[in-house]
């Protein structure tokens, strides 16, 4: 049995021990501690640990100044918060001014829940890497949750990372190579391309094994950093296999898709399904439920392969 | 709410209040009657002073310097252009920047009245 952990508990344990081992290292969160889990680290180190009360763009200016004062400020809170509410204090006070400040956003896409679609952020990825000086990264499992953390910690400069509240299994083992901005590539195969982030990753190596049985060879790739992506691996997806879909628990609009997308279209043309929230709000319900509704699946993701290979034939060869 | 729940006491904020914003006077647009009450609700230390007045600026200073556990806010009454007639409190001269022949009357105005300082 798969074991299974929220990529948020992760992070709260991986966030203590950083600051176990780097005293320069300060935490912010906006009244969501138990749900963020920075209360780990606030247990560990409360002479480090601000509680900022539910004022998030508060936070966000106080996470900079902390930054320009030589800290490295891990601010913590929902997605749809960090990313929206606070977006002019990330865009001009963190990102103009390139400040060391690592957003670890939770509660990211549907998986949010029950607390319904004022709540579920389908386009905090999009937001985000719009920004000048961002880099974006969506783990996908706990294991790299942990590498990520390290690797924010260590990159000089603004970070955001995406976070999820439900449990979700884990891919890693520990010794694999982790580096932001290479995709790590998890399965083998020519005839098409997953592009997968976040908890979709999972779910995309589900796919490419039913795809197997059906005598086509999906690659999958984890692109777990949307911003700086990795263009090597896309270009090579695109001139090697020809076909590409990515997945994410986003919208279609602006994320892991709309950069794929950008990419593809300058380096190597080729047909690319987009498999994600369809412009749509979420709504409240059980995290599993959500995402069969809105079409987060295997079988789409499945399905989509198909399509984006059956496109293949059908667009003229740029050889 | 930070700052006083903090007792930032080493914090003073300006506030220069010339009640007027590019569209129009504040008090037309959304008014912001007793500014410094709304900041002592908040929990800061308040002064009041005539914006103008040099000494009272550094009194003001002074205060905010030895108030002890909470941030202090000087709310300073201000005439926005005062000294030059043609811009004193008018709305319309926010990011206008003045024509050369502007800039050469309001330059002998403020000379003439002493406020102007070294123009050079």
């Amino acid at each position: 049995m798969t074991e299974m952990i929220a990529t948020r508990a992760a992070y709260g344990e991986a966030l203590a021990r950083l600051g176990d081992m780097n005293t320069a290292v300060v935490v912010l969160d906006a009244d969501l501690s138990a749900s963020t889990r920075t209360v780990e680290f606030a247990k560990r180190h409360p002479d480090r640990f601000i509680q900022m009360g539910i004022a998030e763009q508060d936070m966000m200016g106080t996470a900079a100044g902390l930054a320009a004062s030589g800290k490295i400020a891990f601010a913590s809170t929902f997605a749809v918060f960090a990313s929206g509410r606070a977006f002019d204090q990330v865009r001009n006070a963190i990102c103009y001014s390139r400040l060391n400040v690592k957003i670890c956003a939770t509660h990211a896409g549907l998986t949010v829940g029950e607390d319904g679609a004022s709540h579920q952020s389908i386009e905090d990825i999009a937001l985000m890497r719009a920004v000048p000086n961002m880099t974006v990264v969506v783990p996908s499992d706990a294991v790299q949750t942990a590498w990520a953390v390290n690797a924010a910690a260590a990159l000089d400069g603004p970070v955001y990372m995406r976070l999820g509240r439900a449990p979700v299994p884990v891919i890693y083992g520990e010794g694999q190579e982790f580096v932001l901005g290479k995709a790590q590539k998890l399965h083998a195969g020519n005839d098409v391309t997953i592009v997968a982030c976040g908890i979709m990753v999972s779910r995309a190596l589900a796919a490419a094994g039913a795809l197997a049985e059906q005598g086509i060879g999906a690659r999958v790739l984890d692109m777990h950093t949307i911003k700086p992506l990795d263009v090597d691996a896309i270009r090579a997806a695109a001139t090697e296999t020809g076909a590409i879909v990515t997945v994410e628990e986003h919208s279609i609009i602006g994320g892991l898709g709309g950069a794929v997308c950008e990419a593809v279209c300058e380096l190597h043309p080729a047909p690319v399904v987009r498999v994600g929230v369809r412009d749509q709000f979420g709504k409240s319900g059980k995290p599993d439920e959500l995402l069969a509704a809105y079409g987060l699946t295997t079988d789409e993701i499945a399905r989509a392969a198909r399509q984006a290979i059956s496109m293949k034939t059908a667009t003229a060869r740029i050889v | 709410m930070t700052a006083a729940h903090r007792k930032l006491d080493n914090l003073t904020a300006f506030v220069d209040s010339n009640r007027l914003q590019i569209d129009g006077p504040v008090a037309d647009i959304k008014s912001m009657e007793q500014i410094g009450d709304r900041f002592a609700a908040f929990g800061w230390h308040v002064v009041e002073i005539d914006g103008h007045d040099i000494a009272a600026i550094m009194a003001a200073l002074a205060e905010a310097r030895n108030t002890q556990g909470r941030p202090t806010v000087i709310v300073a009454r201000t005439v926005k252009g005062k000294g030059v007639s043609f811009m004193e409190n008018r709305v319309g001269w926010h990011g206008t920047a003045p024509k050369p022949d502007q800039v050469q009357a309001a330059v002998a105005e403020l000379d003439a009245s002493g406020e102007g300082g070294d123009a050079e």
